[in-house]
Formats: structure tokens, sequence, C-alpha cells
């Protein structure tokens, strides 16, 4: 199909290269550096979509991030991506698009249907009509709406796509490179600041892309380029195009998604999508310039009625014409400059203006080159359904009020101009209070709040004299603040033409008898008549407005339709706009990547993995891991076919009868170093520690100050002055903050230090009856028998020419030992450990093993230290000292923590010995209760005991204590259980604890 | 009167809208997130305080990153999304996690704080049981538990076990 | 994202911290009495300010330091920080 709205010899688009793409399946072409929005355009189509609530069609009406209407479906690389503005993706070879939110097709709708039962949908829809009656609510409105929900299609496979994050600092960062971004910039550059300059579109240059106008003997766009490339050639400056800063968060920290590659059929090898960009600037220079408004009038969402500047933008940057009769609806110079173009290119536009008599230069050329104008004319209503076909247009009067007799004349496309909107969204996200500009009728930022500053057009300043001006000062003096470097540049003289007053007027009053829908917003298809409404129903407040009507709550997010609708709001609540107040602005600017926000930390990323130094070891012999916090850790051995259940019970029951080794390397442990580290210990611990002797260690167990169980673990007494705790793997990162909050904070008198050495120590746990014959082994030069070391006792040796800390302490509950070794060593030993302990038949035990040995001895672990259970609840009380005080003592008092029928730590078995007891599962009394049935307690951890050879669970139970014998029942909702048990001694195996002191 | 809360930060955020792809709300609770689809087809997504204490209403972008990570991790097509909105506001943390619905020493004024995470879904239990307090200055037996007393008497609702930090998540 | 100074540490991003809450709050000394109403001040109940806030954070990732910072908590704007034994006037 042939381009024909494209012209010759115009544009800033490379002729030499053609890209093929599909719209709606259909084959179309453009050019390199065609945006979608523009190939179609130079194609013909203007229908690209349907609207959210009434499926009307739409067309496009901007060229950029305001666009409401032209979203499509994007397919690229064998991936789909929905809610891509068409004015913004840039055209590859390949490219497919669809049109969303209409079916069957673009051009035949069947949700147009709400079109004609729009009385059916009014301001509050959501709130009022689908209320009533409630059952309706499920059956037939809910469904309904969500069948006409969303826009897009989501892709619900992975996303292939990488995302970098890149953090920076810098001294200027300049937020758009129109005028005022380009020359603050340049003067900040020249005075050795670093600095970036951040531009959103592809092309730099902001409105000197469209603009005529001269600056230094050179047009605006070749003063652009040439700025651009001296910049590009300086160390100290970061010039980005396709980026967008869209947030400003705070401590001048902004943040910006570059778009690497969107503009490419694919994106190449190692390159990331996007790259989001963390900015901590000394100084921002918001120069992101202003959006043009529509001027409000009947059926103004037909497609082909678009805003004055795309139009321009389109014929001076693509080489398109948007229409070739082309009807220009202006109440200021800017239709005027649209004109001109058209004009200068061959197509003879008329231009309605609403203002009576302006004179300006630019419309005194306007009107030189014969351009066909109308003052005190506006348009009424567009005609035409899926296209404009033509215009009823009519005289106005002086007051606005009135409509002179309706004339109908012929024309393609409505270019619109109401004038020019701020962008003031980063200065207000900044937390700068705006300001209403009543010679502009739009908001500016008003006091600084961060160290920001708004330059150009989105400050309210529409002339480039001016804007330069104060933006190369801007530029100079934030830098020489800075860099104390005062280098001149010189302000290059500028001509442009000067315009005339714009005119107040943004809505034209409907026609008698008719009854248009006139909207604001063109998205979410919020009109006139809707905001109406919400006023007559009482909705007072702008944000109650918004979120009544959903007025700019589109994906545009009101970028073309807010300060409208705070004009009608200020004109039926009789109030001034400023008094309206515009609704708070908040990161995004424009919608933003989820995957550039969240980066590179994903899948396996998006924790770190740590891994023992017997790692390798554990894969090679077939270990099944499982996280535990972000440790990987060793769950069983699998051999053969054997499962998770079977594999961990031959382990358990090998600890049991000969022997097994544990990978402990996880357990956090701390260095504690000083003359009063053994008070710390007192003062941390429940238990006494003063008098532990030097090659001793002792169990304990810390509170918070709230008196709940923090932690437990050993800790031993290496020298006089040096102890070396363990906690457990879950909370080590806290237990050291802990420590070092009471001793920098509290008890700074303390003279003692303390450092993380996790990371240093490899730990294995030999247990079994024959860990001992297993330990004499290992270290033949040594004396370990009980009385050498004894329960709880501790020595230095050497594991065949490797240092090594032994530790008599058991978690299983059997006889036990934990070898230290350096990290380093830690495969040796391991690898020394299986060789020597091949004769005693030493079998791996892994964290379910574990799991099921310290169960059915009644130790506690995470499951019941879960920040919810006292000493008492985990029989631990023996542990709690009478005599000292210690962190969380006093609210041990508190009344339910004494209480008679308090909870406390029991064992749970199934009376059948064989129905397994799922873990969280709560004991009732009576099975058969009615519902809330009262809950007595909760399984903490569930295992099968090796040693009687059935299920074994530990639970809290209120009033544990008196329970013991007693029969209830387990209920799990969940899994669908409801199993009767007896309650016994959380101590099921070995209850005096005479094995680990054998 | 000082009480056992802190005011903390919390934001939440919506994607773009997208044709329906859930139909329920999913909580994510070792990853702190949660996510529903809106009628109108948006994400609606939250999870973690920003925290610190805050009355700014304004939240930072990594701790969104840090919600939308763990989303990905459990969904990972809202990496195609495009995040559309997004809004922090004030958030009263109470001690133990759960609200506060009690009398207090002082003649005729009542509490109704502390309701963290939760407060739009308890409104009608919230609202009805706090009126019948004030009603009748006698607290109904369902808010019985949620006294403000309970941090002196040591009987906690503490669903989660972060205790006094709850800043710590 | 706040931007911390570390006294002894210089400028850092918030990343690097972690929060620990009313720097005003005093923990009752060891091995005394303390009232009921103490020990729930010293536990529980926090004056949750609006404005100026004297807080503590640790610089887990840096010197592991915990230090005390003067931040607005309407703002975020941080105006003084301290190491963690500097009286604050
Ligand atoms: C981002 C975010 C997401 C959330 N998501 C959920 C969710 O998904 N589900 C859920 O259940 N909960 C959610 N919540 C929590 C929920 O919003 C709150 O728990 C709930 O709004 C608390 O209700 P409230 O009436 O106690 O207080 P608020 O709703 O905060 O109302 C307090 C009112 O008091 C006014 N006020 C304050 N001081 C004064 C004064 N001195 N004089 C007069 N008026 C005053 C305030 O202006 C405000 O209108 C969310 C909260 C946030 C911030
Ligand atoms: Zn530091």
């Amino acid at each position: 199909m042939s381009q024909n709205f494209r012209i010759e010899n115009v544009g800033l688009i490379n002729k030499d290269k053609k890209l093929c793409f599909k719209f709606n399946g259909k084959k179309y072409f453009g050019y390199e550096g065609d945006t979608l929005a523009s190939a179609l355009l130079a194609n013909g189509v203007h229908l690209v979509g349907r609207s959210f609530k009434y499926h009307r069609p739409r067309g496009f009406f901007g060229a950029g991030v305001d666009e409401p209407y032209a979203i499509v479906q994007l397919y690229r690389n064998n991936e789909t991506e929905p809610n891509i503005k068409a004015t913004e993706q840039e055209l590859f070879e390949g490219l497919e698009a669809k049109s969303v939110n209409c079916w069957p097709s673009v051009n035949f709708d069947i949700g147009a249907i709400n079109n004609f039962l729009k009385i059916f949908l009014p301001a509050g829809f959501y709130y009022k009509t689908f209320m009533w009656p409630k059952s309706f609510w499920y059956r037939i409105y809910e469904p309904f709406i969500r069948k006409a929900a969303g826009l897009g299609v989501a892709s619900i496979k992975h996303d292939k796509e990488r995302y970098e994050h890149k953090y920076e600092h810098c001294d200027l960062l300049i937020a758009g490179s129109g005028p005022s971004g380009l020359s603050s910039a340049y003067a900040a550059a020249k005075n050795g600041a670093k600095v970036i300059l951040a531009e959103d579109k592809p092309r730099f240059g902001g409105s000197l892309l469209t603009s005529d106008v001269n600056i230094g003997n050179q047009s605006g766009k070749e003063w652009a380029e040439g700025i651009i490339a001296e910049l590009k050639t300086m160390p100290n400056v970061v010039v980005k195009n396709r980026s967008q800063i869209f947030g400003y968060y705070d401590h001048n920290m902004l943040v910006m998604s570059e778009k690497v590659s969107d503009h490419l059929p694919a994106t190449k090898k190692y390159h990331p999508n996007k790259r989001l960009w963390y900015i901590r600037a000394k100084e921002v220079l918001i120069s992101s310039g202003s959006i043009e408004r529509p001027i409000v009038f009947g059926n103004n969402d037909t497609p082909g009625v678009m805003l004055s500047s795309a139009a321009k933008e389109y014929l001076k940057v693509y080489g398109v014409l948007v229409g070739r009769n082309p009807l220009i609806f202006t109440n200021n110079d800017s239709g005027y400059e649209t004109a001109i173009e058209f004009k200068k290119h061959g197509v003879d536009p008329i231009v309605l203006d609403s203002r009576k008599n302006p004179e300006s230069e630019i419309i005194n050329e306007a009107k030189n080159i014969g351009i066909n104008i109308k003052n005190s004319y506006v348009v009424v209503a567009a005609q035409g359904y899926k296209k404009v076909k033509s215009a009823d247009i009519a005289s106005i009067s002086d007051d606005k009020k009135q409509l002179g007799k309706i004339e109908n004349i012929q024309c393609d496309c409505i270019c619109v101009s109401g004038f020019w909107t701020p962008t003031i969204h980063l200065a207000s996200q900044s937390g700068n209070k705006t300001k209403f500009k009543e010679e502009i009728d739009a908001f500016i930022p008003g006091q600084s709040k961060q160290n920001e500053r708004t330059l150009g057009a989105a400050n309210g300043v529409f002339s480039l004299e001016e804007t330069l001006k104060t933006s190369f000062a801007a530029g100079s003096e934030l830098s020489k603040k800075i860099t104390e470097n005062d280098n001149e540049v010189l302000i290059p003289n500028v001509v442009e033409k000067k315009s005339s007053k714009h005119d107040k007027f943004w809505c034209v009053p409907l026609p008698e008898g008719k009854n248009y829908k006139r909207f604001l917003d063109f998205q979410n298809d919020v009109s006139v008549s809707d905001v109406e409404i919400a006023l007559k129903e009482g909705y007072r407040s702008i944000e109650h407005v918004k979120r009544y009507t959903t007025l700019g709550m589109a994906t545009d997010q009101g970028k073309t339709s807010n300060l409208n609708g705070l004009q009608l709001v200020s004109e039926i609540e009789n109030k001034v706009v400023p008094a309206v107040g515009h609704t708070t602005f908040r990161p995004p600017y424009t919608p933003v990547s989820i995957g550039a926000i969240v980066g590179r930390e994903i899948g396996k990323h998006s924790k770190p993995t740590r891994k023992s130094p017997m790692h390798a070891w554990h894969e090679k012999n077939n270990a099944v891991f499982v996280d535990a916090g972000v440790w990987l850790r060793p769950r069983y051995y699998k051999r053969g076919n054997e499962n998770l259940f079977e594999g961990s019970k031959r382990e358990a029951k090998n600890v049991r009868t000969n022997v097994g080794v544990c990978d402990v390397t996880t357990l956090g442990k701390i260095d504690i170093k000083g003359p009063d580290a053994a008070e710390l210990l007192n003062r941390v611990y429940t238990n006494a520690w003063l008098k532990l002797p030097v090659g001793k260690a002792r169990y304990g167990v810390m509170l918070r100050e709230d008196g709940i169980v923090m932690d437990d673990g050993t800790t031993t007494r290496i020298s006089e002055n040096h102890y070396h705790m363990t906690t457990t793997t879950a909370q080590a990162a806290n237990v050291l903050s802990h420590l070092e909050y009471y001793l920098q904070l509290v008890w700074p008198e303390l003279n003692a230090n303390v450092v993380s050495t996790t990371e240093q120590w490899a730990g294995a746990a030999i247990a079994g009856p024959k860990s001992r014959d297993l330990l004499q082994k290992l270290f033949p030069n040594s004396n370990v028998s009980n009385e050498g070391l004894p329960f709880m006792g501790y020595m230095e040796d050497d594991l065949y020419g490797v240092k090594a800390r032994i530790f008599r302490i058991s978690f299983s509950g059997e006889l036990a030992y934990e070898i230290n070794v350096e990290s380093d060593n830690g495969n040796f030993m391991w690898e020394k450990i299986m060789e020597v302990g091949e004769e005693f038949k030493i079998q791996p035990y892994g964290t379910e093993a574990l799991s099921t040995l310290r169960i059915e001895m009644g130790h506690v672990a995470g499951s019941e230290l879960d920040g919810r259970t006292i000493p008492y609840d985990n029989a631990l009380e023996s542990l709690v000292s009478k005599k000292k005080d210690f962190i969380g003592k006093r609210s041990l008092q508190r009344t339910a923590f004494i209480a008679d029928d308090r909870q406390r730590i029991v064992g749970v078995v199934p009376l059948d010995k064989k129905t397994s007891i799922p873990e969280g599962s709560h004991l009732v009394k009576d099975a058969n209760a009615p519902l809330p049935n009262p809950k007595l307690g909760h399984i903490s951890a569930s295992c099968w005991s090796v040693e009687y050879d059935n299920p074994f669970s530990l639970a809290i139970l209120k009033d544990g204590k008196n329970m013991i014998g007693e029969k209830l029942f387990v209920m799990s909702p969940l899994k669908n259980k409801v199993i009767p048990v007896e309650i016994v001694s959380s101590h099921y195996v070995d209850p005096k604890g005479e094995r680990v002191r054998s | 009167m000082t009480l056992p809360i802190e005011t903390h930060l919390l934001q939440a955020c919506v994607s773009e809208p997208v044709k329906p792809v859930l139909d329920s709300v999913v909580t994510f609770g070792a990853g702190h997130f949660y996510v529903s689809q809106s009628d109108k087809g948006e994400m609606v997504m939250g999870g973690d305080l920003d925290g610190y204490n805050s009355y700014a209403q304004r939240g930072n972008l990594p701790t969104l990153q840090h919600v939308l990570t763990e989303g990905i991790a459990m969904m990972p097509f809202l990496s195609k999304l495009k995040m559309l909105r997004t809004w922090g506001g004030i958030m009263d943390m109470s001690m133990d996690g759960s609200p506060i619905i009690d009398k207090t020493h002082i003649e005729g004024l009542y509490l109704n704080c502390g309701w963290c995470y939760g407060g739009f879904k308890a409104t009608p239990a919230s609202g009805w049981t706090f009126a019948h307090t004030i009603a009748q200055d006698r607290v109904h037996e369902l808010n019985a538990g949620y006294s403000l007393n309970r941090f002196s008497t040591g009987h906690l609702i503490d669903e989660k076990g972060l205790g006094t930090k709850t800043w710590i998540s | 994202m706040l931007y911390i100074k570390c006294p002894h540490c210089g400028m850092r991003p918030q990343i690097e911290f972690s929060y620990g809450g009313d720097a005003s709050v005093k923990r009752p000394e060891l091995n005394k009495d303390v009232s009921d109403q103490d020990w729930d001040d010293f536990v529980y109940n926090r004056k949750s300010l609006r404005g100026k806030h004297l807080e503590l954070w640790q610089h887990i990732s840096g010197c592991r330091q915990w230090i005390k910072v003067e931040r607005d908590t309407s703002t975020h704007e941080i105006s003084r920080t301290f190491k963690a034994d500097e009286e604050v006037a």
C-alpha cells in the first residue's frame, strides 16, 4: 500500500530505510525513524482502537506520552506486550500490532453497544448501577464488567527480557532536552559539572524540532544538534535519549527508565531491554516542557480530532499529513503555527479562532500567506463516526455563551489548541506546592522543596528568549556553586515570532436541543455531563470527583484532561481553579515497566544463595537441597528411588544406631571478646554466665525486651576473654544487631566486642552412639573419653594438620560432637570424617533427619521459638535465672505470662499410631463442636519417630502442663483431616537425657 | 496519652489495565506481597512498609522494587506489565499487629486504631463493635481481646510474632 | 530513597541501613525496680512524633555502628546525624 499522506523532503526520518510492519493483520510500510503512529497516519489509518467504556472509535490524539487513545497490543520477537502507545513505539522491521478493547474487530465492535446504552453508564456507574440486588453482582454485573475490563492482553509467559539497574551520582540532572534543558546543560557542562541530560524521546531538541525559530543564526533544530554534539564529546556529561525521568523521590533521588531495545526487532545478546537508573543529583533542573490541551466540543473524540501540536509534529518530524482538508480550532496562536506548516506544504487549512480580534506576528504571517481565518468561531461538533467527515461550526458571542447559526463544513481532521499546560509532574513529586498562574490558566511550580528548579515551558515561560536567558543562567549558577568554576557562556541571539494572548475559553456550549457527548477524558470516556452528575450528587473534593468519574485515571493519567476537568468544576462550583486545587501528582510520570523496576533480582537472583564449603560434596552425593533462609542445605541424600520420607528415616535411624554427620555450617557464629564478654552474655541470656569455665560450653536462651524468646544456642568459652556464640541459622543477623545495639547504645561501658564469624568456620556435627569411636580415630592424640571431653566440653586439636575446634554438644539427643575448621578446610574435614567413619557405618544426614531427631527428643527450634513463646512455653523455665537481671526479664512478670493455664510444649501421638499429623493443625477438645471450634493449641512440628516407628508431633497447648494423658483431636481443615490424639511429654525419647551424657 | 502505636508508611500500586487474568486475591505471606485484579483490569499490588516512622504520605522506589520482586517471583508474567499509579499512606502500626478497640481511662474517649495493614476489610466488624462500645460504654465480647491494656497484661494477639519492632518484617 | 550521613562513613543510601525506631526511648537500668507504667512505656508506648524525630539507624552494610538521625517524619528531611554516644542538644 502506498503512503498517501507522506510528503517529500520533509521530516527527520530516514527515507532510505523502508520498514515493513503489520497492523491488525494488514501489511504496511514506513521508514526508520517513524513511530507506529506516524507510519499508520502516513498510510491513512486513523482508526486504531475503541474507548474503554462506550467502545467508541478511537484515532490518534497526540504524538507522544500524552496519548490517550492509540493503545495497541504489540508483538515483538515471539512475545506480546499490552498497552503500548503507538505514538511512543518506534517502528522496527517486522513490527506487529493489534487494536485493543475491540471484539471481533476494530471496525465492527460489539462493545460499541455500550455507546447506545450510555444512559446505563453515567459517572459512578460502578458504584450505582451494579449495586442492587446484591446477588446480581456476582452473577451478572461483575462478569459483564470484567469482560469489558482491561485494555490489552497480558502475556502469561515468563518474561525473557533482561532489565538492568544502574546507580549514578551527578551534580546536575536535567530532565528534558528542549531549549531550556540544552542551554542549562551546556552552561553547567562548561563549568565542569557532572551533568546527566535525559530525553524521553528518541530525538533531542524538544520543541526546537518543530518550531520555526532561529538561535544564533541557525535554525532551532540545527542549534540543538550542535549543542548535543558538543555535549557528547565532554567527559563530564552523559546525554541519554529514550530515557524518561519518571519519579522524583526523597533526598534528590530521581529514577530514570532508559528504553535500550524497544526500538529494535529484538533485544541484542547481552543487552538489557530497559535500564533503570537510580540517580542521586545535587541539583535537578526540570525542563520537561508543556503539553497542549484540547478545547472541549461535541463528539470531540472522533478519530481525526487531534492536538494541533501533534499535527505539526507529524508533519515536521515525520513528513506526514494528518489530513488534506484540515480544520484548525484554536484559542491562541499555536493553531496558526500548525496552519502555516500545512499551508507551506500545499494544504489549505481553515482556522477557527475563538478570539475576536487577535493580532500578532504569527497571525499576520498566516494572513499574508492567504490562510482562511474565522474569528469568534468555534467547532460545535465533529461529524463522522469512524473518522471526521465534517464539522458543525458556529460563531460565538463575546461572552462565549451564545452560538450563532450552525454551519456544516467539510474537513478530514480537526486540529485543536486550547493553549499549553506546563509539565509540572516532577516538581510536584518532589514536594513542591504548585501555584496557579492566571496568565496561562495553568499550574506552575511554586517554592522549591528539594534542590530542584523548573525552567522554560514547564515553568510557564513560553518565550524562547526568556527561556534561554533563564536556563543558561540557572546552569551556570548551580554548577558554579558545585565546581566553583565560572566560565562564561554567551547567550545566543534569538529570532522568534511574538504571539498574542490566548483566550481563556476551553469548552464549547451545547447548541439548543443537541446532546452531544463532550469528552474531557478520552480514554476513560469521562464527559462534561459525567462531572456535572458527580457534582450534583454532592462530590466536592477534586480527589473524590476524580475517583467517582475516573477522570484522569486512565493510562495517560489525565495529561490532556485534568486541567479542563478543573475548569469545569470551578465553573460549576463558581470557584477559581486554584481553589478547586489539583489532584496529587505521584510517580510514575508515565507507566513504567515492572520488569525494569525489579531489574535482575528475579528468580534465582532474587536473594543471594549461600552455600557451605561442603556444598559440592553434597551435590555429588545426591543431596536434595532445601532453602534455609538464604542458605541451601541438604534435606536428605537420596539413595536409589528413595523419597524424602524413606531417605530421612534411614538417615535418622542410622544416627540412633551408628553415627551420622550433618553439615551445620549455616549456624550463626559470633565471636565475642573482651574483659566484659561474660557480663554481656549474662545480661543477654536468661541463665547465669559469669562462672562458665574456660573450655566449657553452655546452652542459653535470649529474650526480646517483651519477654518473648528471641533465639537459643550454645556459647563456648574459648579462653579467658574470648567466647564463641552460636545462633540459629535464621536469627544470625538479628542476634548480631541485637548485641551491637546493647553494646553501642545501652551499655557502652561494657568492654566487649562482637563480630560475625559465620563465614569463617565450617561445621560438621557427628552424632550417634559410635560418634566417640569416630572422634577418637579422627583425633588419636586426644583423650575424648567421657572424662577427657565431657558433655558440654570443648577442646582444640589438629585434624590431619588442620586446626580444629571440637565441641561436645548435641542437637539430636544422641552422644554427639561438633567439629569446626576454617572454612577453606571444610571439605577436607568432611571427606576425612566420611573416610574414617566408614568402618562405623557413617551416613550423612540432612535437615529432615535433623528435625526428626530433635522433635522426638523434644528440643525446641524455630517452629516453637516463633516469636510468640516465652521460656516456660518451651519448657525452658529452668534456664531463667531468678537472681540476676537480663534482657526481657521484667516482661516475664506479666499476668498472662504467669497464668496457671499458660500454654506449654507437649508431645502429640495419634491414637492409631499411623496417621501423620499436619504441621499447623489445631488441637480441639470436641471435633464436632460448632465453628469456630475453640482452639486449644497448635501443632508446631511433626515427624515420624524412628525410635518408636510411629508419628510424633510437638505442640504448643494451652495449660499443656496439666494436659499430659488427655485425649484431644487434631483438626486440619486445610488437609481435611480430623485425628484423635493423645497428649504426651514433649521428651518422647530418652526423657532423662542420658544418651548425651553417656 | 502515648499509645503502643507507631506511624509508618505503606505504598501500593496498580498496573495498567489488562484483560482478566486473575479472579481472586492472592497473598504471598513469606514474600510480603498481595495482588488482585480490579474490575477495570488493573492489577492492584502491595506489600511491605517503607520501614521508618512517617506521616509524609510519600514513599520511595526501593520498597516497591522489593514488593514487585516478590510479585514476579510468584507471578512471572507481571514483569511485562507497566506500573501505572503508586500511592503511599499512613499506617498505624500497633505493637502486636492487631487493632485496639477500647474505652480509655478518660471518660468519653474511645479508641479504634492500630489497624496496621487491614483496616478496610475489617470496617463492618470494627464499626459495629466500636458503636457497641461507645453506646454501652463497655466492650462487646467480640472486641474484648482488642483491649489497650493487653500490652501490660501480656494478652497479646501477635499473629506473626514480630513483637515490638513493627518495622522489621 | 533516603540519603543518610553516617557520622563514621559519610553520605550513604538508605539501603545500607536498618531502622531502629525512636532514639529517645531509654532502657530502664538493670536490677532496679521498674513500675509497670515505665516498663510499658519502654517496651511498647511510642510518641510517634510528626515532625522532628530523633531515631536510631544501624549502618549494617557499612561500619555496623548504630547512629542517631534527626529526621522530619512529615517530610523525610534529615537535619542532623549523631554517633551513638554523642549527646544531642
Ligand atoms: C497503601 C495502603 C494500602 C492499604 N490496603 C489495604 C487493604 O488492601 N485492605 C485493608 O483492609 N486495609 C488496607 N489498608 C489499611 C486501611 O486503609 C486502614 O487500616 C484504614 O483506612 C484505617 O481506618 P481508620 O478509620 O482507622 O483511619 P483512616 O482511614 O486513616 O481515617 C482517619 C481519618 O481521621 C482524620 N483525622 C486525623 N486527625 C484528625 C483530627 N485531629 N481531627 C479530625 N480528623 C482527623 C483523617 O483525615 C482521616 O480522614 C491500606 C492502607 C494503605 C496506606
Ligand atoms: Zn557507617
